[in-house]
């Protein structure tokens, strides 16, 4: 089962704390005597021999996870704890529960049972670790792991089994002499895929959308960029090699499952925000003979959601944008509104999957207001268009629309053979210089404009456009046909589309194929 | 590499931490030793503040396990060897030793039958017996003791420790 599946809870990007607080769901000690954590320079630092602190806003589990960062290793014998399924009382001598103890110097690695605050070994294992690395503690049913993050991956250490605590309880953590990061944890998410904790849209639709619908946060956070902090910080050590092994996999497992399926109603895109509604939606989808570009689409949607190391949930480009005419939009925030009105749906809905036709057939602005409402599913005839793209696009209300040249992009993804970027272009510099080939622009210039989040309308013009940004690691991806109908895609259409998937750099999600 | 079944019972760990009270099996006291072996252990907590423990080591390390103080040893590899091969003075011993932990003459009749005996019963016969329930520790402050007298808790099974060590 992939590790972890929740996302961080507390990566004390913040002023100092003294103690560590997260507007007080952070509570010492975990055991008697033990002395308070302090947020130093944005990381958690021990105050004196030993310290332990404890989430005191949610009880987790009981299939329960908890995992952290420790940016560098101590030299000596000290020692860092992570908690979990702690009932009775933090603090107190009835404290029951578990723990992982991991000493920095001879890399013992011993899992312990907590039983009135007594603590007694119940396995033990020898495992160097190093700066960088991560900890974690997976409690799964009697199952008891203790695991390292060694370079993106993480493996089991020490593991044993145990049934005297079977109820969620609290999670927390201790150490002597060290400084952490990055706690995380929760409830082990089924499948895998981080889901919306804090639903309410503290961060405004239109700001964070496209990050929101599968990242765990237990708390609130204040900006997108912050969220976008956290996750990257998880993300950092993923290799591309880790995701080119588990994305080709599902790719080739969900490809076929495609062709074979019959001809079957489409399903709402607005119930693509888990791992299990995607594969439902997936399993809906028309399909005849050939991958349609519906399949293509929802697969799309799919691998977008499918996420076994939390890593597409930092996409700011997430977001799939199928857009017409977009002449009557002046900027991000008003294709929110219009698309998905106000922000009734929730940051869980459908923000992970907007879907804008771009085309020549332009819609109007309303007919996109139809296409998707929130939770419309019909009240329009299907909308049909011949030449397309598929942009995904991060949306913030700030944004400005930077407009391309409709032809000459399409074009330049779609129009030419010679182009295949669906299978040879493997990151946005690539792309950028694919297009460069075909419109004559300087890639060197719209990267330049895109990292300056500059307006890119002084390098194209016309009915597209083009937001966000570009990250090394984009992935392209080209399609054949699409079609859609309100709320849903449908089947397809008579020419190409490309989908563009940004993925920020350190995601690095590249050439899973899809064709 | 061979393998054998132990009782080895907790012993404290010193800490410098408060009112953290630490416990641990005996074994691993040989944790070292049998990771050099590449051998592995797990165990088991029984009644009786003692563990059932599977180990696979060196001849050498299970030696020097079963001479070590407080640790029983019963010298056979499966669950399903009969303690028949044993002496009756090693049998005896080992009833013995279950009577220690905390279970009742009358429970010991009861499952092995009224003599002062084990034979006719395998490893896993007794192993699991001993685990048939463990109490709850806590920590008296006063006598700096860990006390043994909460309710009964669930042991882990023995087949657990017996697929962890192969």
């Amino acid at each position: 089962m992939a590790f972890p599946t929740t996302g961080i809870l507390d990566n004390f990007n913040r002023a100092d704390e003294a103690p560590v607080s997260d507007g007080g769901k952070w509570s010492f000690p975990a055991f008697s005597g033990d002395r308070q954590m302090n947020l130093v320079s944005n990381a958690l630092t021990t105050t004196s021999s030993w310290c332990s602190e404890w989430r005191n806003n949610a009880n987790y589990g009981p299939d329960v996870e908890v995992f952290l960062d420790v940016p560098n290793k101590p030299a000596g014998g000290n020692a860092v704890e992570l908690l979990a399924r702690l009932v009775n009382g933090p603090g107190t001598a009835a404290l029951d529960g578990y723990l992982l103890d991991v000493v920095a110097n001879t890399g013992a690695w011993t899992l312990w049972r907590i039983d009135n605050n007594t603590q007694s070994l119940m396995a033990s294992g020898t495992q160097a670790w190093n700066s960088g690395d991560g900890i974690g503690l997976e409690i799964i049913g009697t199952m008891i792991k203790g695991k390292r993050r060694s370079a993106g991956v993480w493996s089991d250490v020490v593991t044993t089994s145990e049934s005297s605590y079977t109820a969620a309880g609290r999670i927390g953590l201790a150490a002597n002499g060290m400084t952490v990061d990055n706690f995380g944890g929760g409830t082990v998410v089924v499948g895998g895929t981080p889901t919306l904790v804090n639903g309410s849209d503290s961060l405004g639709f239109s700001e964070a959308s496209p990050l929101k619908s599968s990242y765990t946060q237990t708390d609130t956070v204040s900006t997108a960029e912050s969220i976008i902090s956290r996750k990257l910080s998880t993300v950092e050590n993923i290799t591309t090699s880790d995701i080119l092994s588990q994305r080709s996999s599902l790719v080739s497992d969900l490809i076929p499952a495609s062709d074979s399926s019959e001809s079957k109603n489409a399903a709402s895109v607005s119930e693509i925000f888990s791992i299990a509604d995607t594969f439902s939606l997936l399993s809906r989808f028309a399909v005849t003979e050939t991958l349609s570009e519906s399949e293509s689409a929802a697969l799309i949607s799919a691998l977008s959601g499918i996420d076994p190391f939390g890593i597409n949930d930092l996409s700011s480009l997430k977001t799939v944008v199928i857009a017409s005419d977009l002449s009557g939009f002046s900027d991000g925030s008003s294709i929110v509104s219009a698309l998905a009105g106000s922000d009734s749906l929730g940051i869980g809905d459908t923000s992970s999957v907007i879907v804008i036709l771009i085309g020549q057939d332009a819609l109007t602005g309303s007919d996109v207001a139809l296409v998707l409402a929130p939770g419309q599913t019909s009240g329009a005839d299907n909308i049909s268009f011949t030449e397309s793209a598929v942009v995904v696009v991060r949306l913030n209300a700030a944004d400005s629309l930077f407009v391309l040249d409709s032809q000459s992009l399409s074009a330049a993804f779609v129009g030419q053979d010679d182009v295949d970027l669906g299978s040879e272009v493997s990151d946005a510099s690539a792309a950028l210089s694919a297009i460069d080939t075909v419109l004559g622009v300087d890639a060197a210039q719209i990267i330049a404009a895109l990292t300056a989040d500059e307006d890119l309308v002084t390098l194209f013009d016309d009915s597209m456009f083009v937001t966000g940004y570009l990250m090394k690691g984009t992935e392209i991806r080209r399609l054949s046909r699409a079609m859609v109908e309100p709320g849903e895609i449908t089947r397809a259409a008579s020419e190409d589309t490309v989908i563009v998937i940004g993925i920020p750099e350190k995601a690095r999600i590249t050439k899973a194929k899809v064709e | 590499m061979p393998v054998s079944w132990f009782f080895t019972p907790f012993v404290r760990m010193p800490t410098n931490r408060g009112a953290v009270v630490r416990r641990y099996p005996a074994i691993h006291d040989f944790s070292d030793q049998i990771s050099a072996d590449g051998g592995a252990w797990s165990a088991c907590e029984c009644l009786g503040n003692y563990a059932v423990v599977k180990v696979r080591a060196s001849q050498t390390t299970l030696d020097a396990i079963a001479a070590a103080p407080g640790i029983q040893i019963i010298p056979k590899s499966r669950l399903d060897d009969s303690l028949d091969t044993l002496t009756t003075t090693q049998r005896r011993r080992l009833r013995t030793f279950l009577g220690n932990l905390g279970y009742t003459t009358s429970e010991l009749s009861a499952r092995f039958g009224s003599g002062n005996d084990l034979s006719g019963v395998t490893v896993g016969d007794v192993l699991r017996f001993a685990l048939k329930r463990r109490l709850k520790p806590r920590y008296d402050a006063t006598t700096d003791e860990i006390i043994l007298d909460g309710p009964e808790q669930p042991c882990r099974p023995v087949e657990d420790a017996d697929g962890d060590v192969t």
